[in-house]
């Protein structure tokens, strides 16, 4: 009896330990695949323009008004910027 | 544009200039920006929208004067006064939004009582002395619907 109790216990700690390895394994197949330099793909040369938007709102007639905008380059390459067509 | 070739994670500054003529009324510009890695297809827009009104407009809660600043090279003031009237039942608040900072420096009111007129200060820094520049200051009425009003200046040097 003695025997059999600790024969029992002993599968119970082999099952315990089998589904603790299995929810390791899933858990780290589950995770963000760590990126490494070599792996990441390249970009290129990138334009952002956060605020790309302005409203002058009411403005006098035969006048001039101006503002600037903030160009950023968020590539991995330089980005040239070869014209500006009014629109 | 200050600079045209921009290396990953550098920036540039550039500068919209719009010309308003006789017409009134609402006006929207998108100027395309193309790069050397497309030249067929934008890489990018900036939208400029604005409100053309006659100067005797009275349904503008600001009345602001003058309109316009046009300076001839002559004209040899270090500082330009604007007045502001708040034509509105409520207490006008008000925000800076725009100006060129390396130009100017402006003394504004942040609020105005109804019915009642401040005065804002636009002094010239040393550097907008030996130019001649096209500016303009933008400024937002703290009202539901963000109310804005620009002021160009115009230096002739």
């Amino acid at each position: 009896m003695r025997l059999s109790l600790s024969g029992e216990i002993n599968r119970c700690r082999g099952r315990l330990l089998l589904i603790a390895l299995i929810s390791v394994v899933f858990i780290v197949s589950c995770g963000d695949t760590p990126v490494s330099p070599i792996n990441r793909q390249p970009v290129g040369p990138k334009l952002s323009i956060p605020d790309s938007t302005f409203n002058f709102g009411n403005t006098p007639t035969v006048s001039t008004v101006s503002h600037t905008f903030w160009l950023y380059s968020t590539g991995d390459d330089t980005l040239r910027i070869t014209r500006i067509n009014p629109g | 544009m200050d600079k045209a070739v921009l290396p990953p994670g550098d920036s540039a500054a550039l500068e919209i200039v719009f010309t308003i003529g006789e017409f009134q009324g609402h006006l929207t510009k998108r100027p395309a920006i193309y790069t050397a890695a497309d030249s067929t297809r934008p890489a990018a827009f900036v939208q400029i929208t604005t409100n053309a009104i006659a100067a005797d407009n009275s349904e503008m809660t600001l009345l602001i004067t003058p309109q316009k600043f046009e300076l001839p090279s002559y004209d040899t003031r270090d500082s330009l006064s604007l007045l502001i009237t708040n034509r509105g039942d409520h207490r006008a608040w008000l925000d800076l939004v725009d100006f060129p900072s390396s130009l100017l420096e402006i003394q504004f009111p942040g609020s105005i009582p109804a019915h009642d007129s401040a005065a804002a200060m636009i002094h010239f820094r040393p550097e907008a002395d030996s130019v001649s520049f096209s500016k303009s200051i933008t400024i937002e009425l703290g009202d539901s619907f963000h109310t804005r009003y620009t002021i160009p200046i115009k230096h002739i040097h």
